[in-house]
């Protein structure tokens, strides 16, 4: 059923394909509800041959839903699609899309437990459950497939689970384009890729397209959406807004259209510096590599930078609490002096809070409603005996609600119901209702939408303004160049460079990654 | 030293396989004579049906599920031999025999299977429900014990010309499930039980796949309810009780996790056969049939946890 693309390479370059003639795929006012809420209302938006086109829009605008429709998961309300200009009301089943030329790699890393690297690979690839394509051919194309997305060599044949979560998201793009699809889907592919993975990835996207396949490209990245797309659509609740090209965009202009008439403005809020609040010295968190020092002071935002993989993930939890420094001190400034911060536990007695990185698996109980998940570690300060005082504990919640803006109709609904950016809002009031004097942030705007993101932002500079250290750890190097005073960069497992606000800059941050000195990025 | 303890432990039913091999050398010890022809045929017939109810338990595991009414398939497949075949008039015919036995088996786990997948009930519950229905079902079709085998049916307790019938009851199977495992059925039915969000969205048919899970375990409890008829000669409504949860309990030993997706079909034989061996042992010591299920208990868990601190020691030392 699929066309064949390589007698398309008679045409030179990606731009070729993108006018109307060569339309690929279409959405015409596409409308699905889960149960009362209203997810998508009318969508619609083309995409041509050899097209990246990129799918914006705030959390909750839809975007995931309509992954999920175009790849067959879900079946839209109303509206139809047409591929090569044939109609569909609906796409009854994942396998029906791939059947029809879509590959998609989703938001959720959904690799399989248990099953080797080319059996996830390969997985739902064929739709016999007798008859199978020759082992030695699906690992040809596998090797091809993590050749190019990751660069070096894997083993096929290890558990999945047991590569890092960067090489599980690549292995889970693979997935998408194994059957050389003529469209692909990735939703969010960047979340856990470093730099040099998502070059190669983007490296991968711009020789597809130039071959002929059509891109849908999500990410809440505006950098990487005004290097890799050709063309826009702007999704605000449930509805697209618009599609512009990417010439007539600029980064302000994608915000203004996500969030409608709301003005997204840098947020500075002037305050001071205090003493030294926390400090880290002579702590070793690689066996060979060398220990570094740190100091953190009241009132301070710090950020924590690095490629995937080079110590800055496991520092925070350090300084959290969760593990252990193979050698050196972290203390934490206390009325009783400096006291060495033991366990998760103890770091919060102290008044030190951590959000962590994923806050499905960390953070977020599922079942219990929004109230509930924002009390449940100071449950203790809402009862007496046995009793709870509900009422204190919502009236906390709502005050934390108006100030972060937390979008939600009623305090005792799942957490589930929420976008994920408004379950990280419900988090971050959690850790602040516990009145800390340190909180550190794990990646907090992972797959968080820009407005909500600005308001994050704000809330973490009062925070600071109000005497609060804050230490940042992010992969987006432009929110820290925007947010904090300082970024300390750790490479092979130590703090490699510490870039002052003063001479603070994307280029400068990247350039720390790779060690160079010079501004020019490796590619 | 990484290599070895870690390929160890990387089978999944390394802890099934040793715990056979030391009870088996305990068992020498204590009878000596069991490996005399005559003595291990029928060892193995009256092990043959609770290594085929394991087996028969471990498809639906996999798939991330659980069949409680495998035991009472055993059962209902006796009784139906009587009560079923035998007025059809075709129970001196094997193969017709055979053919109902199996699709009465099939249809069982067909039924479980769209329950779970179509209906959409908790598997735990589903087979709750056909558990009930089958035990009362033939306990009405056979009030009281009775019935005669015919002779073809009783070799497979004995002997089928050179070969133990035992032997093949068990051998087939399992050779029918090793050429299964080459199919990308095999590996689709793995995929749905590691996750089966990831199996549906990447484009499995997760339903299908599902349902022939709880199938083959139908037909594998079938193949087990013959076995246990070949051993009693007789029908009996009662029977297939016994092994509900000690079939579960088997292959649970025989390392399937019970979280789906990890495990197989060997592992649930050597699941069985420790469980046989540990009851041939306590009946030899003349221990009370009332301890036999504390016995299984503690070695149950005793070995999950065994298991568990074993790899994660082995894992950290070996820094993975």
């Amino acid at each position: 059923m699929n066309q064949p693309v390589n007698n398309l390479a008679t045409l030179k370059n990606s731009q070729d394909f993108v006018n109307s003639k060569d339309i690929v795929f279409s959405a015409d006012s596409i409308a699905f509800a889960y149960g009362q809420t209203q997810a998508l209302r009318n969508c619609s938006f083309s995409v041509s041959r050899g097209e990246v086109h990129a799918l914006i829009g705030e959390n909750g605008s839809g975007k995931s839903t309509l992954v999920k429709i175009i790849s067959g998961v879900i079946s839209p309300d109303a509206g139809h699609f047409s591929i090569d200009n044939v109609q569909y009301k609906h796409i009854i089943s994942p396998w029906a899309a791939r059947e029809l030329g879509i590959g998609t790699a989703f938001q959720e890393i959904l690799i399989v437990p248990g099953r080797s690297v080319l059996e996830n690979i390969w997985l739902g690839a064929e739709q016999s459950l007798i008859r199978s394509s020759q082992e030695s051919n699906r690992r040809i194309r596998a090797k091809e497939l993590l050749d190019e997305l990751i660069g070096e060599e894997v083993s096929l044949d290890i558990p999945a689970e047991n590569l890092e979560i960067s090489r599980q998201q690549l292995c889970v793009i693979a997935r998408s384009l194994v059957l050389k699809p003529k469209i692909v889907i990735l939703d969010e592919p960047t979340a856990a890729l470093g730099v040099s993975d998502r070059n190669r990835l983007f490296a991968a996207i711009r020789r597809l397209a130039a071959d002929g396949t059509a891109f849908m490209f999500i990410s809440h990245r505006l950098d990487e959406i005004m290097d890799i797309a050709d063309n826009i659509t702007v999704l605000r609740a449930g509805e697209s807004v618009t599609t512009v090209s990417k010439k007539d965009a600029t980064r302000d202009s994608l915000i203004c259209l996500m969030c409608g008439d709301v003005q997204a403005e840098k947020a500075t809020i002037a305050r001071n510096m205090g003493d030294v609040r926390l400090l880290v010295k002579d702590v070793q968190i690689f066996r060979n590599a060398p220990s570094f020092n740190l100091d953190a002071h009241a009132g301070e935002i710090i950020g924590i930078a690095g490629l995937e993989g080079h110590g800055q993930d496991q520092f925070v939890q350090m300084l959290a609490g969760i593990k252990k420094p193979l050698s050196g001190k972290i203390t934490i400034e206390t009325d009783k002096g400096p006291q060495p911060i033991k366990s998760l536990k103890e770091a919060a007695k102290l008044g030190l809070a951590y959000v962590p990185r994923n806050r499905k698996t960390a953070g977020i109980f599922e079942p219990l409603s929004i109230v509930d998940n924002f009390a449940l570690p100071a449950l203790g300060r809402y009862s007496r005996s046995l009793f709870l005082f509900r009422k204190k504990m919502v009236d906390d919640f709502h005050k934390y609600r108006n100030s972060l803006s937390i979008k939600m109709d009623n305090d005792q609904s799942k957490i589930s119901s929420l976008s994920g950016g408004n379950q990280q809002k419900v988090l971050v009031a959690r850790w602040l209702n516990m009145d800390p004097n340190t909180i550190i942030f794990n990646d907090p705007t992972r797959g968080v939408d820009p407005p909500t993101k600005m308001e994050l932002y704000k809330t973490i500079q009062t925070l600071a303004a109000s005497g609060v250290t804050v230490i940042f750890l992010s992969t987006d190097v432009d929110e820290l160049v925007a947010l904090v005073d300082r970024v300390v960069v750790f490479r092979n497992g130590t703090i490699a460079e510490e870039i002052p606000q003063k001479s603070l800059t994307s280029q400068s941050v990247v350039a720390a990654f790779f060690g160079h000195k010079s501004s020019v990025q490796e590619s | 030293m990484k290599s070895l303890l870690q390929k160890i432990f990387s089978n999944y039913f390394w802890l099934g396989i040793a715990l056979f091999v030391v009870l088996f050398a305990v068992n020498l010890i204590i009878l000596p004579n069991i490996l005399a022809p005559r003595n291990i045929i029928s060892t193995l017939a009256v092990a043959a049906p609770l290594v085929l109810a394991s087996m028969a338990a471990t498809p639906s595991i996999l798939s991330g599920g659980v069949d409680l009414s495998t035991g009472v398939t055993l059962g209902f497949i006796n009784v139906a031999i009587f009560t079923i075949v035998s007025p059809l008039g075709i129970l001196n015919n094997p193969v017709l025999t055979l053919i109902v036995l199996l699709l009465i088996g099939a249809a069982i786990g067909a039924i479980n299977g769209a329950l779970i997948t179509i209906v959409r009930l908790q598997p735990i519950v589903a087979t709750l429900g056909t558990y009930l229905i089958l035990s009362g079902v033939s306990k009405n079709l056979m009030p009281a014990p009775g019935g005669v085998v015919p002779d073809w049916l009783s070799m497979l307790g004995g002997y089928i010309g050179p070969i133990p019938g035992p032997v093949l009851v068990v051998a087939v199977p399992i050779a029918l499930w090793l050429l299964l495992t080459r199919l990308p059925y095999y590996r689709a039915l793995m995929a749905t039980g590691g996750d089966e969000r990831a199996a549906f969205s990447a484009g499995l048919p997760v339903i299908k796949i599902r349902i022939i899970a709880y199938t083959i375990g139908g037909m594998l409890a079938a193949i087990a309810g013959i076995a246990l008829t070949a051993l009693v000669n007789s029908g009996d409504a009662t029977l297939g009780n016994n092994y509900t949860l000690i079939a579960i309990a088997a292959t649970i030993l025989g390392g399937t996790s019970f979280a789906g997706g990890r495990g197989g079909m060997l592992g649930a034989v050597f699941g069985a056969l420790d469980i046989f061996i540990i009851q041939k042992l306590l009946t030899s010591a003349q221990v009370p049939v009332a301890w036999f299920q504390v016995t299984y208990g503690l070695i149950l868990i005793f070995s999950l946890i065994a298991d568990y601190t074993l790899r994660s020691a082995t894992a950290r030392s070996t820094g993975v």
